[in-house]
């Protein structure tokens, strides 16, 4: 190694203090200019006046206050610093009060992407100006035009569509990327004055936990972070909190130190996995089985809560044995409710209507001296019923340890330790995330996980289902957004929606393989096209059909989409007359646009947020003003919509009938300003601040001060916001006897829906994901969310590709890579039948050897030949999640409707050719 | 000890979830520009890995045994990672570019082993080591500085190098072992954490320890006794030196991993951590043992309903008591 054996000080002798120049690397320098100089080490050193130097370095001129908008939940509040009108740097705020002693605070909320956000604002990509586009779509080629142009044109191109076409043929859908309240009601509120098409937020994403919705009657409530710290169990099904909740996560590990006991199921010994007490390595997918193995242990070895049991599930509801549905008011009387069912009392003996269902007058759980049976098969009026809890514990039963184990990877001896583990437990919590909801079976996985919360008494302060949202009441912003509730937005479910106008359903016969599929979900793609049209044709969900423009917001949609080089170029056909693109940054979406409208960054604009994990509203100062001649979405929308005003008046239009309401063009500026009262960001962040109970009228001077407000307990909508402790979810109905909004007022672990009951899904089950097994390619595959990004952003910020692996790379096992030649660092190719994408392969031995991983959101102008992988990323639609007409289920925004699903598809891999590869300006 | 007072680091391991919020924050502080561009003061790495700069554990440098300085060798730039650049403008804004992409082909840099550890699945083991200057009592920088450029502040002992003194000849690069010193070529100076003394002077923590997330990082003088370096490191003896065997005296002190059990080969988990425990006292020493036992036996007394002054310690209730800086 060439290491010198020297004592300090003789090196020193040697080399400084005599000022010789004989050195270690054969180099020579001279030393002359030395100043003599002490021991640096034990004396004070005498020229410190250099000091200065970094000290000059920390310096600002003013300090603003903001989060971050995108499709983040973790929203923190951030000090904004800003030299010679240039933003420098952020750091957290980390002011946040401890809501109780007892549970730990939640400074200094935020992670490496917020903090480099100021790099990525003033990046070359960022949009600066109004561009049409001065080429073919897509072709990169813009010219600068002025905001008065671009308005006018556009707003006479949407003219153009009403008087060709009529309403309802402009899709208007904002996308995840505003979540602000202020950046978020400019666009929705336009959606609404013009009818345009909105797709659900969550389910374009695949984020809808669907199971919960039809356990509990909502996927978005749950708890805030700080609610796990006291938990003596916690389970994380497939979520990564280290890598995608960084704000959140530490309060995992001080629950550890709490004495919890924490573990995981990943496919991946993940990022969060390494801090577990037990990571149980699932076979990818097939988390259902193993909850529903838990569920047979609880119940073999009699370790459920029938207290519980009773009064807050359905599973004491009266069944019938000869058609399985649940036994209603009216089986046994003329003109009964449907929507009223039955206990068995076992102190009357006789069966007696539950109080709290949909059709019930008496709102409570309360059971009133009523004792319900669990068990048992009984006979009403000439019917044999038994119990829900019957038909569970039945299906249960399917779901040995044993059974399971070859299909879930988890020893039978693993199953029952955590089964005990989670009865015991005092406060059980199991953490499902939105990678759970892009499975076709995230329906089965959160409903046999709720299953086994239920059995164990887990709700309200003792536990339950952590969805990943809370859903705060902001009866301002919600008023903004839907233009008072006087007209709507067409309002379309979000995984169908996209699955259909994208024409997904070729891609998906390509891939799959029906017979394999129907063994693997249990229904093949010609099923699911007759339930598809079933559910639009009874009215479950709505689908508004082809469209001939599309405003795109805050939206990369041609990134997400899968087929996505299929459902380009059937949106860009379709939008054949206008294709707008309003947008903070050239992504890959912006690129195809007619006209793109550069929009304000996070700390260039007004704005509030909520939403998320905890109680803090954070506000956006405007710490600067917006580079080039971006605006705030607010301000453009208000532009847009004046010169469609001015523009219709000159042109002589009308009211336009919409069904039930009119579409009025002449006057919707003055209707989306509330005629002038609100026109630019700051007036909509003064009156949301001002005007909001949930904010306890605070003024928006006081609140910018601080840079948050700390809201009261009108936040809560199924019940009040806790001021000194952390939320947990269904308190109201655990200890306020309140209903749960499901049909029969209670979690629910019975559906007789038709298509439940056709697909053999009337109890929680399990069912398997489509993967290899249902296709012909060999290799399992998903693309969980990333560290590194929100979804799309910040994906290529240089700072954090430097980070990485400076371009896509995809994870592989080294022995599967071994087998196929490859190499750490190499570039593979990826393809199935529907096409390839070549990525950096990257070493991660703890992925099995037949799965690839590749975190999503990379742009796809990052890939080579900007080949996606989402133009290989098969997938379908989970036909349950299209169900209505029964209590709870049917079209509800980010309530229940059908997920895209991100992770069914399938590869194969290669080292990828040269020739392949190839830069094509240098071929 | 040298100096008059000694401002020291405690980093939780079981607290770290490897989100480089700490880099990020060092790197927009500090590195984001004149000629720094490659050096990341704060970085995180996946061990066991080759870390940041490449491989720097086999580099050399520190002291031997009898307290000799050893030299070791200079990272290339290779060893550093190339900061890329993006064609954001052509490959975005003007349509000339086919795709974005680095200007030259990666082949490491600062997390380049992220996540990849060691070990089979579903056996393979990771862990995030969060790094910067130790601060060390005695730093084989300043022994090996020919300038006596390098110094520590009497006050709170924080190396540093003078920016006016330094010439740039790189022993202090070499000798350094965990190489937390960079050569600056923009300059020709040498540079390193200056454990954020601006902000110190200020009352406020280090960049790197007030944003991070995940609450790892305790900030205090050695000689407090009511701080929480000395409750961690003395007190509850469960914060132990990077490589105490490199000689430099460490004031940066780490919590060492726990880890889940691992797998029989028949699916059964077994009662074994995840990582062994010889590689653990290979980075942390002897104690590591010990330190872990000490880690299971206080949350159990916490999961029993008893009281744990160092889980409170290491839960850290109060973000901003987790700095005593006076």
């Amino acid at each position: 190694m060439g290491m010198w054996k020297l004592k300090r000080r003789d090196f020193l002798k040697g080399l400084g203090v005599t000022g010789t120049g004989a050195m270690l690397s054969g180099n020579v320098w001279a030393l002359n200019r030395l100043e003599p100089i002490g021991d640096t080490l034990a004396t004070e050193y005498p020229y410190r006046g250099w000091e200065d130097l970094y000290r000059n370095e920390w310096a600002w001129d003013s300090v603003g206050h903001a989060a971050h908008c995108i499709n983040c939940m973790g929203n923190c509040a951030w000090n904004v610093y800003v030299k010679d009108g240039i933003v420098i740097r952020e750091e957290q705020i980390a002011k946040y009060p401890q809501v109780n002693p007892k549970v730990p605070d939640a400074n200094p909320r935020g992670c490496q992407k917020g903090a480099i956000h100021s790099t990525a604002m003033y990046e070359a990509d960022r949009l600066r100006y109004p561009l049409k586009r001065a080429g073919e779509r897509g072709e990169g080629k813009w010219q600068r035009i002025s905001w008065d142009q671009a308005t006018e044109e556009v707003a006479d191109k949407i003219i153009d569509i009403f008087e060709k076409y009529g309403p309802g043929k402009l899709k208007t859908h904002q996308g995840s990327g505003n979540q602000t309240m202020v950046r978020q009601s400019g666009p929705s509120r336009f959606a609404s004055l013009v009818g345009g098409i909105q797709l659900d937020g969550f389910t374009v994403v695949g984020d809808l936990l669907t199971g919960a919705h039809l356990a509990y009657g909502t996927p978005l409530e749950s708890f805030t972070s700080d609610a796990w710290f006291d938990a003596d169990y916690i389970l994380m099904g497939m979520i990564n909190p280290n890598a995608t909740r960084i704000p959140d996560a530490h309060y995992l590990w001080e629950a550890k130190y709490n004495g919890a006991r924490i573990t995981s199921t990943a496919p991946d010994y993940n990022p969060s996995a390494i801090h577990t007490d037990l990571w149980m390595p699932i076979n990818q997918g097939t988390d259902p089985f193993f909850a529903m193995s838990l569920a047979n242990v609880i119940i073999e070895e009699n370790l459920y809560k029938p207290a519980f049991m009773k009064e807050q599930t359905d599973l004491p509801m009266l069944v019938r044995v000869d058609n399985g549905k649940l036994l209603r008011e009216a089986d046994l009387v003329e003109g009964g409710d449907e929507e009223v069912f039955y206990h068995w009392d076992l102190n009357s003996g006789q069966a007696v209507k539950a109080k709290g269902s949909m059709g019930s007058a008496d709102k409570t759980l309360q059971l009133d001296g009523v004792d319900p049976a669990i068990e048992g098969e009984f006979e009403v009026e000439g019917i044999a019923v038994t119990t829900v809890f019957e038909q569970v514990k039945r299906e249960a039963a399917r779901f040995t340890p044993e059974s399971t184990f070859e299909t879930t990877n988890i020893h039978p001896d693993v199953v029952r330790q955590e089964a005990r583990h989670l009865a015991k437990a005092h406060k059980a919590i199991v953490m499902l995330g939105y990678i759970t909801s892009s499975y076709s079976n995230c329906l089965y996985t959160c409903w046999s996980y709720a299953l086994t919360l239920a059995l164990t008494g887990h709700g309200g302060r003792t536990g339950g289902l952590d969805t990943s949202w809370i859903s705060w009441n902001h009866p301002r912003w919600t008023e903004l957004a839907t233009f008072e509730g006087k007209k709507s937005a067409r309002y379309e479910p979000g995984g169908l929606g996209e699955f259909l106008r994208g024409g997904m359903m070729e891609g998906a016969r390509e891939h799959f393989d029906n017979a394999k599929l129907k063994e693997r979900v249990g229904f093949d793609l010609d099923d699911l096209e007759s339930m598809i049209n079933e559910s639009i044709d009874e009215g479950w969900m709505p689908y508004h059909g082809e469209i001939k423009g599309m405003i795109s917001i805050a939206d990369n949609t041609f990134r997400r989409n899968k087929f996505a080089d299929r459902y380009r170029d059937e949106h860009l056909r379709q939008a054949s007359e206008l294709y707008v693109n309003i947008n903070v940054r050239m992504d890959s979406t912006a690129e195809w646009a007619d006209y793109i409208l550069p929009a304000a960054s996070h700390y260039e604009a007004w704005d509030l947020r909520t939403q998320g994990y905890h109680r803090f509203c954070n506000i956006f100062t405007r710490s600067v003003e917006p580079v080039g001649e971006s605006k705030p979405d607010w301000d453009i929308m208000a532009l847009l919509t004046k010169k469609i005003q001015e523009r219709a008046i000159a042109r002589g239009i009308g009211p336009i009938q919409d069904g039930g309401v009119t579409r009025d063009l002449h006057t919707i500026h003055d209707d989306f300003t509330r005629n002038g009262e609100l026109s630019t960001d700051l007036d909509v962040a003064r009156y949301i601040v001002e005007n909001s109970p949930e904010f306890g009228g605070v003024t928006l001077e006081e609140a910018a001060e601080r840079g948050f407000i700390v809201m009261n307990e009108h936040a809560g909508i199924n019940q009040p916001l806790p001021k000194d402790e952390p939320y947990n979810p269904f308190v109201a109905q655990t200890e306020g006897k309140k209903p749960y909004d499901t049909l029969t007022g209670r979690v629910t672990f019975y559906c007789d829906h038709p298509r439940f009951m056709k697909l053999k899904s009337s109890v929680p089950t399990a069912r398997l994901y489509a993967g290899p097994e249902a296709s012909n390619y060999p290799l399992h595959f998903y693309s969980p969310h990333a560290r590194w990004g929100i979804h799309s952003n910040w994906r290529s910020n240089k700072y954090l590709l430097r980070l990485q692996r400076g371009e896509p790379n995809i994870y592989i096992n080294p022995k599967l890579a071994k087998q196929r030649g490859i190499k750490d660092g190499d570039t593979v190719r990826l393809f199935n039948s529907t096409g390839e994408f070549f990525a950096q392969a990257k070493f991660y031995p703890s992925i099995p050897e037949h799965s690839i991983m590749m975190e999503h959101g990379w742009e796809p102008h990052q890939y080579i030949h900007r080949k996606p992988m989402n133009n290989s990323m098969a997938t379908f639609l989970q036909p349950l999640e299209l169900t209505g007409g029964w209590g709870h289920l049917g079209f509800k925004y980010a309530l229940w409707n059908a997920n895209q699903l991100l992770h069914e598809s399938s590869f194969d891999i290669e080292l990828a050719k040269a020739e392949d590869i190839a830069d094509p300006r240098t071929v | 000890m040298a100096v008059k007072r000694q401002l020291s680091m405690v980093l939780d391991l079981n607290k770290c979830i490897g989100c480089h919020t700490c880099s990020a924050a060092c790197k927009l502080m500090w590195t984001n520009r004149n000629g720094r561009e490659f050096m990341y003061w704060n970085n995180v790495e996946s061990q066991p890995g080759l870390g940041y700069p490449r491989d720097y554990q086999n580099m050399g440098g520190g002291f031997d045994a009898d307290g000799a300085l050893r030299l070791g060798r200079q990272p290339s730039q290779e060893d550093y990672g190339i900061p890329w650049e993006y064609n954001y403008q052509e490959a975005l804004m003007t349509g000339t570019d086919p795709w974005l992409r680095p200007h030259v082909k990666p082949t490491w840099g600062a997390n380049w082993d992220e996540d990849q550890g060691e070990g089979d699945y579903p056996n393979s083991y990771y862990f995030y080591l969060p790094r910067l200057c130790n601060h060390c009592a005695n730093p084989a920088c300043l022994a090996a500085c020919s300038r006596n450029a390098i110094y520590k502040r009497q006050e709170d002992g924080i190396v540093l190098v003078d920016q006016e003194r330094c010439r740039g000849y790189r022993y202090c690069v070499n000798a350094c072992p965990y190489k937390k010193v960079y050569f600056n070529e923009q300059i020709s100076k040498s540079e390193k954490c200056i454990f954020c003394y601006p902000r110190i002077e200020k009352g406020l923590p280090t960049a790197c320890a007030q944003q991070c997330v995940g609450r790892i990082r305790w900030i205090g003088y050695r000689d407090d006794e009511e701080g929480p370096i000395h409750q961690l490191v003395e007190k509850h003896k469960v914060a132990l030196p990077l490589h105490a065997e490199w000689g430099t005296q460490p004031n940066v002190f780490y919590v060492p991993p726990l880890s889940p059990s691992s797998y029989a080969a028949d699916g059964r988990a077994l009662d074994e951590s995840r990582i062994p425990l010889s590689y653990l006292e290979s980075l942390f020493g002897p104690r590591v043992g010990e330190v872990l036992d000490t880690l299971q036996a206080e949350r159990q007394a916490k999961a029993e309903g008893r009281e744990s002054e160092l889980m409170d310690i290491l839960i850290g209730y109060k973000h901003a008591e987790m700095f005593k800086l006076s």
